[in-house]
């Protein structure tokens, strides 16, 4: 919910609105809200995204807080107790070569929430840097980079991510370069729709009038402006990231094993032995990888509909 | 977009350049490379113009290309071409079948949620194509093997077909579960575009002149609204395609389907660079396409759009 803070507390298109004359039919204590107060009211509403980020809370507690206070070793191996199934000392059994399946699942978060929030920090850096240029400028730069945004928005960036792996050999680094370079367009065309729409309006006009120059407008005015939708778009690529993140490392392309990531979790369930009797093995990171996603995206779209209503 | 593809394969080839290994090795079959003198692999890299410099080397390269010639497989030693022509259909037929599901679940799914806007259906809508969306295609994939190949017995866990049993029959349910995977994906996205390109429709001032005439709403949403919502939807189908190929080669290496995503992971473990890199322009070729197909579409199911 911390985020709830970020995302309609510096909500810039209210701060431009002119002062129109409230209608009769509002009350007075609904018109003394904080756009703030009036967006967590609506995120509060839709219980799935409060489920969301329950769950998402949870999530975040057991993979980066939970092994201050347990001892947990993901690279342990002990041989004579291979493929052990959930029992006392290993609460989500053992894998193949005698691992503590928890204590993997609990790194592999860290792995994978690290690399989904990493490549989305990417994405959106590059979209909104390149967005708020698109659209304050205008022009021949404007024209050039959303065509490039189209290109990039064409490739399926699991695909691209394949052939690079092929020809420099997989890395995380190589991932979240890359999963952050073809996931920048859909920022970049969002934060340059808010500052198209905002290039015009009083404030901005007023602060060009005291001489305010193009990089203090985007910096001061235009990127504030659209720091809500940002969020939004921020929230549904993490999702987005960590999904691909998941399915590449599952490829053998992603996170290299030792490292543990839910993705190569699964790469070792492709037997049928595997999924037919050691659920273990595979249900855990599967489930995780889907209700994270999942908690995610309900939160993204909560977010969404918080900040903008009409779009729901 | 021809543009856009020019700069796409001067890309590629560098991306080729940069590769680590002896490029000779790409071009020549395996065997003959392994067997060769120095003196001979010398003599190859000046008739493959290797030693000319990188311009002339792309221009050589392109040509091949459009030739058909894509080198030879380090790993098999075949050609890279003829390996590329028996992986396509499959990969296709899947991507076709599955997008024919997506779109036959997606339509009807979308348009009942965006009519009961904000209500039961709408709600339950929503919640089952985010949880497709959300859920990883290996993991359900992985889950439909364990439910009907291992619990129930109803259908083969990988492969193309039977080698001992060549009939259609046999085809199809080898077909059920690719499909079935990959479709539903699609379909979870397809079902939000669906649904708020109808809703879009729906507030439209020639719906409400139909329903005050008294026409059902049925009726309403199949003469009309369908009709205009769909103009967008097509178009964003067609810009589907290249992530439908990006969900294939994750469904093909689960259920072992023997298409060009499997052959690209293969290529990747391998260091298999030449097959990695006609992989790579297919992509290229079929992003390119998509392009194209999208803004035809667009002319055919909108005659207010007229092509130049």
């Amino acid at each position: 919910m911390s985020l709830g803070t970020d995302v309609v507390g510096p909500s810039g298109p209210l701060l431009g609105e002119p002062a129109a004359p409230p209608p009769d039919s509002v009350s007075p204590v609904l018109r003394r809200r904080s756009p703030f107060m009036l967006g967590l009211r609506r995120y509060l509403h839709n219980w799935l995204a409060v489920a969301g980020a329950i769950v998402l809370l949870a999530f975040l507690v057991t993979v980066f807080i939970l092994p201050l206070f347990m001892h947990l070793d993901p690279y342990a191996v002990d041989l004579t107790h291979s493929r052990q199934p959930p029992g006392p000392g290993h609460l989500l059994g053992t894998d193949g070569t005698g691992r503590d399946v928890f204590a993997r699942l609990v790194y592999g978060g860290r792995v994978s929430m690290g690399v989904g929030l990493a490549a989305a920090g990417v994405a959106i850096l590059l979209g909104s840097l390149l967005g708020a240029i698109a659209g304050a400028f205008g022009g021949w730069l404007d024209t050039v980079i959303m065509r490039a945004a189209d290109i990039f928005l064409s490739f399926p960036s699991t695909v691209v991510v394949i052939v690079l792996a092929g020809v420099f050999g997989p890395s995380v680094l190589m991932l979240i370069v890359a999963l952050g370079v073809f996931e920048w367009p859909k920022s970049g065309r969002v934060v340059r729709s808010v500052v198209v729409a905002m290039r015009e309006r009083e404030f901005v006009q007023a602060a060009r009038a005291v001489g305010a120059g193009r990089g203090w407008l985007i910096s001061r005015h235009l990127l504030p402006a659209a720091l809500s939708q940002i969020v939004v778009i921020f929230t549904l690529t993490v999702a987005n990231c960590i999904l691909q993140e998941a399915a590449l490392s599952f490829l053998g392309l992603g996170v290299q094993p030792p490292t543990p990531s839910w993705g190569n979790m699964l790469t070792d369930a492709q037997s049928i032995t595997v999924i037919n009797s050691m659920p273990w093995l595979w249900v855990p990171p599967g489930v995780a990888v889907a209700l994270m996603v999942l908690c995610v995206n309900f939160v993204g779209d909560g977010l969404r509909d918080a900040v903008d209503p009409r779009q729901r | 977009m021809l543009i856009a593809f020019l700069l796409i394969t001067v890309i590629i080839f560098w991306l080729v350049h940069l590769a680590p290994g002896d490029p000779v090795s790409r071009l020549i079959p395996i065997d003959e490379y392994n067997s060769g003198t120095p003196a001979f692999l010398k003599m190859k890299r000046h008739e493959l113009g290797l030693d000319q410099p990188l311009i002339v080397q792309y221009f050589r390269w392109f040509g091949d290309a459009l030739h058909g010639n894509l080198g030879y497989s380090v790993a098999s030693g075949r050609p890279v071409s003829s390996m590329l022509a028996e992986r396509i259909s499959p990969t296709l037929e899947l991507m076709g079948l599955s997008l024919l599901l997506g779109v036959l679940i997606a339509l009807p799914l979308g348009m009942l949620a965006a009519v009961r806007k904000n209500g039961i259906t709408d709600y339950l809508a929503t919640v089952v194509s985010l949880v497709t969306i959300s859920t990883p295609t290996f993991f359900f994939g992985i889950i439909a093997i364990y439910v009907f190949s291992l619990k129930l017995h109803l259908l083969p866990s990988s492969g193309m077909s039977n080698p001992t049993d060549g009939s259609t029959s046999d085809l199809l349910r080898h077909l059920v579960m690719p499909v079935m995977v990959l479709g539903l994906a699609t379909a979870g996205q397809l079902t939000r575009y669906v649904r708020s390109s109808v809703l879009s429709e729906l507030s439209s001032e020639y719906v409400r002149t139909a329903l005050a005439k008294g026409i059902p709403m049925w009726k309403v949403m199949l003469k009309h609204v369908l009709r205009n919502a769909l103009i967008p939807i097509i178009t964003i189908i067609a810009i589907f395609l290249p992530g439908l190929l990006g969900g294939a080669v994750v469904v093909e290496q689960i259920f072992a389907w023997p298409g060009m995503g499997q052959l690209a992971v293969t290529a990747v473990t391998r260091q298999d660079n030449a097959v990695i890199i006609a992989f790579a322009l297919m992509v290229a070729i079929l992003v390119m396409l998509s392009n194209l197909l999208a803004d035809l579409l667009y002319a055919v199911v909108d005659p207010r759009v007229v092509l130049k």
